[in-house]
């Protein structure tokens, strides 16, 4: 087993008084395609937001390359590579979708800019004839498009997305699908959260089942797929 | 006075205006606080140059980086020992912490300098280009000049700088702007910083041409306020337009109706406008895409 790029050890994590998360603790290696999937407030938002510094765990490890990095802002871990594509796509409304990509590599310098924003368009073809155009004006699925294009802007190792295909039409889902496959297969290593379990199962390599904010089950994607537990609670057969 | 002379005090007096609401309509816009205390950071702009210039003779147009600078520190320190806590609040609490300031900073300046009357008196004071029956006093000229600039450089720095880019991503979507690594806390120091600075170069520019006292904010305030309403809030080119539309409403209520209800004059607009138009006459509030931080 490889060196974990990503590893969380009993996390404990939640709003104020409430507590989400207990006691979660999982590892993503360099490579891996992760999904975490669950039901509606199993807590797989906030366990992603826990490890991207958008929350502060209340107990518990986040490792990101064997840094400590638990009580780090976000900006720390979007400087040490992992970016975190939040749910509901956050963009910049009044902004034109360029600006909102070129917002995504804040964190760097000015070098490879460019390029990277040339090779966001080869990938979100749909996105190039918009880019001068506002981003609240986009459809939903180049919505997520750009979101996930203002991720790669900050050249992520890992890309955290939360809720890839939520709300959009299924013929934007699959060119999502494809462009997300086609990132792994390049070498990024993905987590997706998301609330389609077949769509999650079938491209994952590795795959965490939360329920009430504990992981309770584990494996391959195509492994979970055939578990009977999986068919049966998630997939209705 | 003819109505071409009242044309030239409007433009004077609007694009002086502009910039007292700049950096107003900037803080309300991207922190959603109403800084009740801009006035104040008008009158200490206009006290730093005051004593620049009695003290050693510095003329006030040439305080203005001084002051803009004083300003910035103090609004950042204020931003992050006061006004942080007070972010996207509900309104009631910024006006009571920001009016609390205002009462403040006006009393230190109250000790500190007296309640008594002052002003520059620049060797060029009175005096002014004429063109027939026209006149434009040199100092009011040299202030609509300096305050245009001073509204292009922040317009540039909004729309054509990364740090202006981030500071605009910040007030469109929080969560979006810390996912790109953009550091909330330091881009709200930056823009209340900025607001001040803006307030701080308005006040040494109003010196050359205006009575300095520390209880000469709150009027600047409202004024700001009704800019801000008329020009539709938190965008550049609204606080020109508002800031314009203002200096004209000013200076033509004040002949046509009288000198004693300029004021009345104003706020009649304010209202017609807020009935009319709430989003303001250029119609794109700034803070449309403004959305409470929230969601895991």
């Amino acid at each position: 087993m490889t060196e974990a790029l990503l590893e969380v050890r009993d996390l404990r994590s939640g709003y104020g008084d409430v507590t989400v998360l207990w006691d979660v603790s999982l590892g993503v290696r360099p490579g891996d395609f992760v999904a975490i999937v669950g039901s509606n407030g199993a807590g797989k938002s906030t366990l992603l937001a826990s490890v991207s510094g958008m929350l502060r765990p209340s107990q518990g490890h986040v490792l990101l390359d064997g840094h400590d990095m638990t009580h780090s802002p976000a900006e720390a871990y979007v400087r040490r590579g992992l970016v975190h594509v939040p749910q509901g796509r956050r963009l910049f409304p009044g902004m034109t979708v360029e600006e909102n990509l070129l917002l995504g590599a804040y964190r760097r310098g000015r070098d490879g800019v460019r390029q990277d924003l040339e090779r966001v368009l080869e990938t979100f073809p749909p996105l190039v004839p918009r880019l001068h155009g506002l981003a609240g004006r986009l459809s939903g699925g180049e919505q997520q498009m750009c979101a996930i294009g203002r991720g790669l802007m900050g050249r992520p190792r890992v890309l955290l997305i939360d809720e890839l295909s939520l709300g959009l039409a299924p013929v934007a889902v699959d060119a999502l699908l494809e462009a997300v496959r086609r990132l792994h297969a390049d070498g990024l290593t993905i987590v997706v959260v998301e609330q389609d379990v077949q769509v999650a199962l079938e491209h994952a390599t590795v795959a965490y089942v939360l329920e009430a904010g504990r992981v309770t089950l584990q494996g391959s994607g195509p492994e979970l797929l055939t578990d009977p537990r999986i068919r049966a609670a998630y997939l209705g057969v | 006075m003819t109505t071409v002379q009242q044309i030239i005090n409007a433009l004077l007096l609007g694009g002086l205006l502009a910039l007292v609401a700049l950096g107003f309509s900037l803080v309300w816009g991207i922190m959603n606080v109403i800084n009740l205390a801009h006035g104040t950071f008008i009158m200490l702009g206009a006290y730093t140059a005051y004593w620049m210039f009695s003290l050693w003779g510095v003329d006030p147009f040439l305080s203005i980086p001084v002051a803009m600078l004083l300003l910035f520190v103090l609004g950042a320190i204020l931003q992050v020992s006061v006004i942080n806590f007070i972010v996207r609040a509900p309104v009631l609490a910024t006006l009571l912490v920001t009016f609390g300031l205002e009462i403040l900073i006006t009393n230190i300046a109250l000790k500190l300098w007296t309640a008594d009357v002052r002003s520059v008196q620049t060797h060029y004071a009175g005096r002014g280009i004429a063109l027939g029956s026209l006149s434009i006093p040199y100092n009011k000229l040299g202030a609509l000049v300096l305050a245009l600039i001073i509204t292009a450089l922040l317009w540039l720095f909004l729309e054509r700088t990364k740090l202006g880019r981030a500071i605009r991503a910040t007030a469109y979507d929080q969560v979006g702007a810390r996912a790109v690594g953009i550091n909330i806390g330091r881009m709200y120091a930056l823009t209340f910083g900025i607001g001040a600075a803006l307030a701080g170069a308005a006040g040494a520019l109003i010196s050359t041409t205006s009575a300095i006292t520390p209880m000469m904010g709150s009027s600047y305030t409202i004024r700001a306020f009704a800019i801000c309403v008329l020009g539709g809030l938190g965008s550049v080119t609204g606080a020109l337009v508002g800031g314009l539309l203002f200096g004209f409403i000013e200076v033509f209520g004040v002949v046509w109706i009288g000198p004693g209800y300029s004021d009345a004059i104003v706020f009649l607009v304010l209202v017609l406008v807020l009935i009319m138009r709430p989003q303001g006459i250029l119609g794109r509030a700034f803070s449309a895409g403004v959305q409470e931080a929230g969601g895991a």
